[in-house]
């Protein structure tokens, strides 16, 4: 899969050297002695565009192969997740403790209650009460024999 | 030039959409109201749960077993609906499907407990049980985009006599297939860090979903779409898509903290569903129990869910009646292309059709 990756790695490098230093200058070349017009040449650099557009994430895919830029983006995650966890904690043990000490719940646990409740209310309730009826309405009826009518 | 003048126009646009995106995505749940106006109208028909059940009748004469499309739990659910002529459930109602759709209501903090057992055991038999009972029938046929065709794979399989066919589209099922190469960077990320991101968020958050998402195509959504967008600015279609498809992009949504637990270790770490290992609530999810019709829709140029992936469900399946149907487009353009809405789905319709039986209800 490596060779794969690789060989399709050159072959979008040559692509895209072809289209930027050959193709591009080329059609620049041709409009500037009147042989050509600006669409050949606009035509041309997006053409290098394109095929620097497709190198680039032939590089990026490739980078996100390597093992190490693996690690370190897993590192960065796993650190980040760490601090936020600390700094949470931190916060909501000063503020718990200050509304526990007056007897109150914080807005947090409030809200998680109030949803838990209503997700609660809604698991009990059979799901037969809740289905809206089937209502046909009459035009509908008379459209489908219509059609019917019609195909025959 | 200009290009040099309206290309920095876009891009700073689409920057200040995905900067909001990911703001929104640190904070609560994405909010519903903002999807865009339904391009299909629809009826809402039963509500419990996390789940919201819709309801688009068919357009002529209907088939005899209506269709639950059951959305993946990632991002919201309008791509599936997206404009007319590029909408999956205009298409299957024109193919007289009465299509139900579950819009999934997405996680707050205090749904962080729900796993696989609440969402197929608990939601997605109550969006099931809704339609037999509104339709009077005993089985019902099930669709799955992406992740929720994982839900109704293991529904197929818990409740085999309730389902009449089984269409998946997209589906991430043998999760041993790493060929993608984003999934060499997901592997770095050790379990620890995973359960890490649960006990700090509670649920994964938005944010995450929305950065594994952009990683896929960094060139693409950091430059490349907004240069698209400009070679395409004279297209009032291709503008309007545009719109719509960046909306979709940046419309994130946090995955309940089981559900996510479950999906990274027993799904993606152990492949424990193609082993035939996986169990919800104790109950083994034997793939063999789906005897049903299966057609499971893969995207020959699939960049989020590589086609090796899911090729092997039909193999694995207890029925004989199971087909692989490979369409040349990738993920999204499987719902989106008109290309898609002029052949796959009328296929699918056409499928289904003769595997109803008889007509009408």
């Amino acid at each position: 899969m490596a060779e794969t990756a690789m060989k399709r790695g050159m072959n979008e490098f040559l692509t895209a050297c072809t289209a930027l230093c050959v193709d591009l200058p080329f059609a620049g070349l041709r409009m500037g002695l009147g042989m050509s017009n600006e669409k050949e040449a606009t035509e041309a650099a997006w053409k290098g565009y394109d095929a620097t557009v497709r190198l680039t994430s032939t590089a990026i895919d490739e980078l996100y192969r390597n093992p190490l830029v693996g690690q370190l983006a897993a590192s960065a995650l796993d650190g980040m997740l760490r601090v936020q966890r600390a700094g949470t904690a931190l916060t909501g043990a000063g503020f718990t403790g200050l509304w526990r000490a007056v007897g109150l719940p914080t807005a947090a646990e409030v809200q998680t209650l109030r949803e838990e409740v209503r997700a609660l209310a809604e698991k009990s309730q059979p799901v037969e009460v809740q289905v809206k009826p089937r209502i046909k309405p009459a035009a509908k009826t008379s459209e489908v024999v219509h059609l019917h009518s019609k195909v025959a | 030039m200009s290009v040099l003048t309206e290309l920095p126009k876009y891009w700073l646009d689409g920057a200040v959409r995905g900067l909001h995106g990911f703001r929104r995505g640190i904070g609560e749940a994405y909010p519903a109201e903002e999807d865009p106006p339904p391009t299909t109208p629809y009826e809402l028909v039963y509500e419990g749960g996390k789940t919201r059940l819709r309801y688009y009748p068919a357009i002529g004469r209907p088939l005899a077993t209506p269709i639950l499309i059951c959305y993946s739990l990632v991002k919201r659910p309008f791509i599936l609906d997206l404009l007319p002529g590029r909408s999956v459930v205009e298409t299957l109602t024109k193919s007289g499907l009465e299509v139900y759709f579950i819009d999934w209501v997405p996680p707050t903090q205090a749904d962080s407990w729900r796993g696989f057992d609440a969402y197929v055991n608990g939601d997605l038999a109550n969006a099931v049980r809704a339609i037999q009972i509104r339709e009077g029938v005993d089985r019902v046929s099930l669709l799955g985009y992406c992740f929720g065709g994982l839900l109704t794979t293991m529904y197929a399989a818990l409740y085999p006599d309730q389902i009449r066919n089984l269409v998946n589209f997209t589906l991430p099922f043998d999760m041993s297939v790493r060929e993608l190469p984003t999934q060499a960077l997901m592997e770095k990320i050790s379990p620890q860090t995973m359960k890490l991101m649960t006990e700090v968020y509670g649920n994964c958050p938005a944010w995450f979903m929305k950065a594994s998402f952009d990683a896929m195509a960094p060139v693409h959504h950091a430059l490349d779409k907004y240069v698209g967008l400009y070679r395409g600015r004279e297209n009032k279609d291709y503008v309007q898509m545009f719109d719509l498809f960046e909306k979709w992009m940046n419309s994130d949504v946090p995955m309940a903290g089981q559900i996510f637990r479950e999906t990274i270790e027993e799904l993606s770490r152990k492949n424990a569903l193609v082993k035939n290992e996986f169990q919800i609530r104790g109950q083994a999810v034997d793939l063999q129990n789906i005897t049903c019709p299966v057609l499971n829709v893969i995207g020959q140029h699939d960049d989020v869910v590589h086609p090796k992936s899911s090729l092997p469900l039909v193999e694995l399946v207890g029925g004989e009646d199971a087909t692989n149907l490979v369409f040349p487009t990738g993920h999204i353009g499987a719902a989106v292309s008109t290309g898609a809405q002029k052949k796959l789905w009328p296929q699918v319709g056409r499928w289904l059709r003769e595997r109803d039986g008889l007509l009408g209800h």
